[in-house]
């Protein structure tokens, strides 16, 4: 029965059409094998040198800190860090208290992060394939029945990168609420990448939909990262990154605004940010200054094999305000994990 | 594309109870799964033995067993 369907199904996979269309696929993923185009990077960290790398956008902080992290294992990974953080206050800033726990494999990575007013952040990361994994981000508060969620596919292929994100997808209100971004990131030579970012977004089923559309350019030379995107919002962003010398990494980002006040009239503004960052032998030094009057640094030291000091300040001579921040982080693990750790062959987590 | 009221119900409630699930839930699952699966096994509370202790004066004590829980020590 089975070989007479099979059969009666023959003509579908062996008709000339199929054949050629076949064919022609087959022979353009061949061209396209040997142009041996790399992997172009993911489309957030276009310019991921400069703006993750050299300036302090994710290190700042203010107040006291002081994080404390037991590391049980190293593979499969396994760590529980309290924070404990004062004197910060305004919004943005940390808790005064948080737990976290992270555990990952080669496939999976779970984190909780748990606050002292209750507020969890869970993440949750499969690896599928070496190429395809999905993120999954939750944040819980007490006392209230909104929770933010979201999920994220990423792809890695050979000479492109695609994802697609979606936050607080919904059907329940009768149709699709929430908001939806598909990033695409692609190879055109070996040092040139050009990427493309849709967004729809839709809060409610009252409001009508809106898209917008962002394009990114990426040229990596040998040393030396260039990038250019265009926002939807009507914002030219530019970077240039450099590596100087061995251990001395600087650039320079600038950002154009173009807002329209009233229809018709445009209103522009710039800021444009020089960063600088030194890595010693025990220690790191990144400073930046923008043309908004902001100076920022940050200077990080190991001071032993397992404890790391921090110093972060920021002063706005325009709105003459200043921060300063001092931190303390100590790791702490037995000596059979150190032992692991030097072994151990490292394992990649989906972080 | 129509819900009824009916799953749109159901549905609410499934989130509702996922949330909380989530909320008091995740992070006990990620000890859990930790304290299961880390190679060395960590125990959750160890015993050390600090048996000689030079004081500034040039005295040697002898204390008895401290007990230190592991997540912080």
């Amino acid at each position: 029965m089975d070989k007479v369907a099979e059969d009666q199904l023959n003509w579908l996979g062996q008709n000339p059409l199929v054949s050629l269309l076949n064919d022609g696929l087959s022979s353009l993923s061949a061209k396209r094998d040997a142009l041996e185009l790399p992997n172009p990077g993911t489309f957030e960290n276009v310019s991921s040198e400069l703006t993750k790398g050299v300036f302090l956008t994710n290190l700042q902080f203010t107040g006291l800190r002081a994080d404390t992290a037991k590391i049980f294992g190293i593979a499969p990974l396994f760590q529980v860090s309290h924070s404990f953080s004062m004197g910060a206050g305004g919004p943005g800033s940390l808790p005064p208290y948080t737990l976290a726990a992270l555990f990952g494999t080669s496939k999976t990575f779970l984190q909780a992060n748990l606050d002292n007013e209750g507020q969890l952040s869970a993440r949750f990361n499969y690896r599928w394939s070496q190429k395809s994994v999905t993120r999954s981000n939750v944040q819980v508060a007490p006392g209230s029945s909104q929770a933010m969620l979201q999920l994220d596919q990423d792809y890695i292929g050979k000479d492109f990168s695609a994802s697609i994100k979606a936050f607080n997808p919904s059907v329940l209100d009768g149709g699709l609420t929430g908001i939806v971004i598909g990033q695409y990131l692609q190879s055109i030579t070996k040092s040139l990448s050009l990427g493309l970012e849709a967004v729809w977004q839709r809060q409610s089923m009252a409001a009508s939909p809106e898209a917008l559309v962002s394009y990114v350019a990426r040229y990596q030379g040998s040393g030396w990262v260039a990038s250019a995107g265009l926002q939807a919002a009507g914002a030219l962003q530019m970077t240039y990154w450099r590596k100087l010398a061995e251990r001395v990494e600087a650039g320079v980002e600038s950002v154009l605004k173009v807002a329209p006040v009233r229809p018709g009239v445009f209103a522009g503004e710039g800021i444009t940010t020089i960063g600088a960052k030194y890595d010693f032998r025990q220690s790191s030094l990144r400073a930046q200054v923008d043309t908004s009057g902001k100076l920022g640094v940050h200077l990080e030291r190991r001071v032993a094999p397992m404890v790391t000091l921090a110093f972060s300040g920021e002063m706005d001579h325009y709105k003459s305000v200043a921060k300063v921040g001092l931190s303390v982080s100590i790791e702490n693990a037995s000596e059979e994990v150190m032992e692991q750790q030097q072994n151990a062959p490292s394992i990649s987590i989906p972080f | 594309m129509q819900i009824s009221e009916e799953t749109k119900e159901r549905i609410t409630r499934i989130i509702d109870i996922s949330r909380v699930a989530i909320h008091y839930g995740y992070l006990p699952l990620i000890l859990y799964i930790g304290y299961t699966h880390s190679e060395p096994k960590p125990s959750i509370i160890r015993y050390i033995t600090i048996t000689h202790i030079l004081t500034p004066g040039g005295r040697l004590l002898t204390e008895s067993p401290c007990r230190l829980l592991t997540p912080l020590a």
